[in-house]
């Protein structure tokens, strides 16, 4: 481990990620074979003399970029440097537009639903107040 | 002349054939005004990864050009009137990337 002086920190922090860390130790252009996230790698994976290029078609390798939700990851947790982010981030947006990549990704939509279903149960009780406490979806109908 | 790449995305109820049919039309237009394809790339039927104009599904296809910017600019305003292009989406280049070198050149970490 290269990082002895906030060691400590990290560790908390790397608690929070744990899920993505765990998840992420993928096969790399091999520089040290560790995992993109979690472990801070010293080198940026675009950098250096034989390092790939950005490419916006190139989804596969953007993907590992994103979170679960579709978001762009931070550079602190994928350690690439930053003029190479900004490419990154551009190549991502294009992908984007060409829907070779979501803008966002929905999962949970089971509890959403769930969620909104009281607010339509508020609308019928302004209209029939009494019978809401037993038939509240009925009574929306009603 | 400058060097760009153009991807478009065409409807999903198109077959191929009329894909090809399309792009030629398109690529026409470069060469009509004085411009060089330097490579038409048919990616094929691909999901998209969210639905534009109720599609779920479209046929993409790549160009590589060289070609002065108001050749471009026409191509770009055909694919706006043609209602089978879904979405495209021109980006100046510096080299294709199938004439890239296999070292490039030294980067700032």
């Amino acid at each position: 481990m290269a990082f002895d002086r906030n060691s400590s920190r990290n560790d908390s922090r790397g608690e929070g990620r744990g899920d993505r860390g765990d998840r992420a130790p993928r096969d790399r252009e091999g520089a040290e074979g560790g995992a993109p996230f979690f472990r801070r790698r010293k080198t940026c994976p675009f950098s250096g003399p034989n390092a790939q290029k950005i490419d916006w078609k190139d989804t596969k390798t953007l993907l590992r970029y994103i979170s679960e939700r579709g978001k762009i990851m931070p550079a602190r947790i994928t350690a690439v440097c930053a003029s190479k982010q900004r490419e990154l981030a551009q190549a991502i947006k294009r992908a984007r537009y060409m829907a070779l990549m979501p803008y966002v990704r929905d999962e949970l939509p089971p509890q959403r639903s769930f969620g909104d279903r009281p607010d339509r149960g508020s609308f019928g009780d302004r209209a029939e107040r009494a019978p809401r406490n037993f038939d509240n979806n009925s009574g929306t109908e009603g | 002349m400058a060097k760009y790449e153009t991807v478009f995305i065409a409807r999903q109820d198109l077959s191929p054939a009329q894909v090809e049919q399309l792009a030629e039309k398109m690529g026409k237009i470069i060469t009509d005004n004085g411009g060089k394809i330097h490579k038409t790339d048919h990616w094929g039927l691909k999901t998209l990864a969210y639905r534009i104009n109720k599609n779920r599904k479209g046929h993409y296809v790549l160009f590589e050009l060289d070609t002065p910017a108001p050749a471009l600019h026409e191509m770009e305003r055909q694919m706006r009137l043609s209602e089978d292009v879904l979405r495209y989406m021109s980006i100046q280049i510096d080299e294709f990337a199938s004439e890239q070198k296999p070292a490039p050149k030294k980067e700032a970490a």
